[in-house]
């Protein structure tokens, strides 16, 4: 009888160590794993806030890109109804319009309000070079954060101006 | 004991497995939709930079093929099912060929 307790207590001994050794390696195995699983989660949540901020990029392009266009439209085109899309001078002579030599009467009396889309245009700056003398048209009272400034280099009345066009983004 | 404990482990490692082969499969189709909708809106850019340097350089024509559609001052791309609109300063039509409303340079 002492020898079959022995032998079963031995046994129990055996097992006892086993088990231990299997729980601790299972509960191990399964946090780590876990951890590792909510690491990807996590790595695969922030690609998807990466596209989120590619497509705020792109707003940011779109802006830029108003601005690029309205300036060039304003120093390469005459425009009757709106100056800012146009404020070059004629050459009577030679029948076309002269790029890059603006009227400062026709940007001060006929430069008009433009919004496109979610996109307006605040203020247009004139400062000439030679006397540093800075005019601002406001064109819109609308405040934004989110406003990109594009200057151009231009004659206006035949003095050298540099034109700052600020469009913004409600 | 040490069975159950192993099947609890199986469990959890088979619950999170399978948590995490949905959120890639969901995230896989949200990549594609955002991928769609930022080519669409890139295509869309495109041909409004196009449109906006004609308009603004009171050229002409314009040859190439424009991969968008316009209607007044809105420029269309479509990808598969997603559409997406761009702003230009002006306006323009596009059917067989691009028209666009620019100013007279020489008149």
């Amino acid at each position: 009888m002492n020898t079959i307790n022995k032998i079963n207590i031995q046994i129990k001994k055996k097992f006892i160590h086993l088990n231990q050794k299997g729980i601790i390696f299972s509960i191990d195995a399964t946090i780590s794993f876990v951890i590792a699983l909510i690491s990807i989660l996590i790595f695969v949540l922030y690609l998807s806030n990466i596209v989120l901020s590619e497509e705020r990029n792109i707003e940011q392009i779109e802006l830029d890109q108003k601005a690029i266009f309205i300036a060039d439209s304003m120093v390469k085109n005459q425009n009757s109804d709106n100056a800012l899309l146009g404020a070059c001078n004629y050459d009577i002579d030679k029948k076309r319009v002269i790029t890059n030599n603006l009227n400062y009467t026709q940007i001060k009396t006929n430069s008009k309000p433009i919004t496109i889309g979610n996109f307006f245009v605040k203020n247009i700056v004139i400062t000439f070079v030679n006397t540093n003398q800075k005019e601002t048209i406001i064109l819109s009272e609308k405040n934004s954060n989110n406003c990109t400034n594009v200057k151009r280099f231009a004659l206006v009345d035949n003095f050298k101006a540099i034109i700052e066009v600020k469009t913004c983004k409600i | 004991m040490n069975s159950l404990e192993a099947i609890i482990a199986i469990l959890a490692l088979t619950a999170s497995l399978g948590i995490l082969i949905e959120t890639v499969n969901l995230q896989q189709e949200n990549f594609q939709i955002a991928s769609d909708k930022i080519t669409a809106k890139i295509d869309s850019l495109n041909c409004a930079f196009i449109i906006d340097s004609i308009i603004s350089n009171s050229a002409k024509e314009y040859k190439n093929e424009l991969n968008c559609t316009a209607n007044k001052n809105i420029v269309s791309s479509k990808i598969g099912e997603i559409t997406k609109n761009s702003l230009i300063i002006g306006e323009a039509s596009s059917g067989a060929t691009l028209s666009v409303n620019t100013y007279e340079h020489y008149k």
